[in-house]
């Protein structure tokens, strides 16, 4: 029989530990050490998980926070157990209310513990938690489009300061609109439509949004990057999947639980060895996989100035050089999305040439 | 002599613990190597000190729970004292008990060291 996967959410890491040690005969577990996290798994289904244990007292986000916004998102029929240290009337009283499922204390029984879940997930079939397919109002478009441009502003000053402009991210958010487009378009079963789409696309561009916690020193360094470097550097997909989550507004949902999933799991690899969370194949969502393509692609793609086909076979030929970074189906995808892409960078050049030309003429006049 | 052993000498309650590592000395050991830097990584006299009592509270009541799970007794007791004092704005009596428990805290996480 296929184990239960519980998501053990702690941001002690030894009382994680320690609870794993204690459930990893019967269960799979996946652990994350903050609220935003483990929502981010508990809305994308991605890994699936079967139930939940939820520290209660958690630095940024705690655990009835984390209720909260599980409700706010109907996600229902998902047992959560409440993990604490301070089993209070008040926390009790909570915790009834947010219907959870049971109680575990600190410190643990070990023995009580592992009885306790192996009774409840024996008895209890686990109903496939479903998120409601998401459609627009106008007002989520407006309040989400304010969101975009507050985002914008923030991402673009960042920029600046760090003497880059957004054309590499311009790109990123049309590619992901060309590769998605084809995909809904060879795929009638594809969950987004252009709606979706459009959306997920202006989502794509703030996947460094990150990057902003990271030292400046560190994002110039040419020099090849230590250990340490490499773990600071990490750190940023998560710290851009929390920075996106502080926005709670029922309306700008969708928006928000796309640009997460994309800021945090960017960098995750086909065969599970990405960061920051090791998701192997479709354990990832296909949208991130998307974007890590296209970041990866306009990378080396734009460091050419011929724009043919050509050159795209070379990029293609280079992004499967390391065989367990992208899926074959993304691969594919973007072999299959080869004439707007090339449309898409043509289109692009000749209006930086025209731009050019008027500003050598303007300089010309002078 | 073996860290457990050491332990022992400074109340830690090492049968309690292993029951709750289902028996496994190794995976206990490991545990407790973690302890010096959540001890590092969750500074409360400091804190308290700072007046930042919100976070003040987080720190010791992530070591209640940690040096409860290891069953490091002497300080568990300590931390549920603590966190209860900080909550009820006892701030001065918290940092009172707090330095009372710092110099074994301290031979804890040094002893934890020294194998390491």
């Amino acid at each position: 029989m296929k184990q239960k996967r519980l998501l053990l959410v702690d941001d002690s890491e030894i009382d994680r530990s320690i609870l794993k040690n204690i459930l990893q005969n019967d269960f799979d577990i996946v652990e994350t050490d903050n609220g935003y996290a483990a929502l981010e798994v508990i809305l994308s289904g991605k890994p699936h998980v079967d139930g939940v244990l939820l520290d209660i007292f958690m630095p940024v986000l705690d655990g009835f926070n984390v209720l909260r916004l599980m409700q706010e998102n109907k996600i229902e029929n998902l047992p959560v157990i409440l993990v604490t240290a301070n089993a209070t009337k008040p926390n009790v009283e909570k915790a009834l209310f947010y219907k959870v499922t049971d109680f575990i204390t600190k410190p643990f029984n070990a023995n009580d513990i592992a009885d306790r879940l192996r009774t409840l997930f024996s008895i209890e079939e686990t109903k496939e938690v479903v998120i409601p397919k998401h459609t627009f109002s106008e007002n989520d478009i407006s309040e989400t489009n304010t969101y975009i441009s507050k985002l914008k502003k923030i991402f673009n000053e960042y920029l600046r300061n760090s003497n880059k402009d957004d054309e590499h991210y311009v790109n990123i958010s049309a590619l992901t609109e060309i590769l998605l487009s084809v995909c809904a378009a060879e795929d009638r079963n594809f969950e987004a439509d252009s709606a979706h789409i459009a959306m997920i696309s202006k989502a794509a561009y703030f996947l460094d949004i990150g990057c902003m916690v990271v030292p400046d020193a560190l994002m110039a360094s040419k020099s090849r990057r230590t250990d340490s470097d490499r773990a600071i550097y990490q750190t940023h997909t998560v710290a851009g999947a929390e920075m996106v989550w502080l926005n709670h507004s029922p309306s700008c949902r969708y928006f928000v639980k796309m640009c997460g999933d994309i800021c945090m799991h960017h960098h995750e690899r086909n065969d599970g060895r990405g960061f920051p969370h090791k998701l192997a194949g479709n354990d990832n969502s296909i949208y991130a996989q998307v974007v890590g393509a296209a970041n990866r692609f306009d990378q080396i793609f734009s460091k050419y100035m011929e724009i043919n086909d050509f050159r795209f076979d070379f990029t293609l030929r280079e992004m499967a050089v390391d065989t367990g970074e992208f899926s074959p189906y993304v691969l594919t995808l973007l072999d299959n999305s080869r004439i707007p892409i090339l449309s898409y960078y043509k289109k692009n050049a000749r209006k930086k040439e025209t731009y050019n030309e008027k500003k050598r003429d303007k300089k010309h006049d002078k | 002599m073996s860290l457990t052993e050491k332990l022992k000498e400074y109340g830690v309650n090492v049968a309690e613990a292993l029951e709750r590592f289902m028996g496994n000395e190794a995976i206990y050991e490991r545990t407790l190597k973690k302890f010096p830097a959540a001890v590092e990584t969750h500074p409360v006299a400091e804190v308290i000190k700072s007046g930042d009592s919100k976070t003040a509270v987080a720190n010791a009541h992530t070591l209640k729970g940690v040096t409860g799970n290891l069953s490091i007794t002497p300080l568990y007791t300590a931390y549920v004292e603590i966190v209860n004092l900080l909550r009820a704005d006892e701030n001065e009596k918290a940092l009172a008990m707090l330095e009372d428990i710092l110099p074994l805290q301290e031979k804890i996480v040094d002893c934890i060291k020294g194998s390491m």
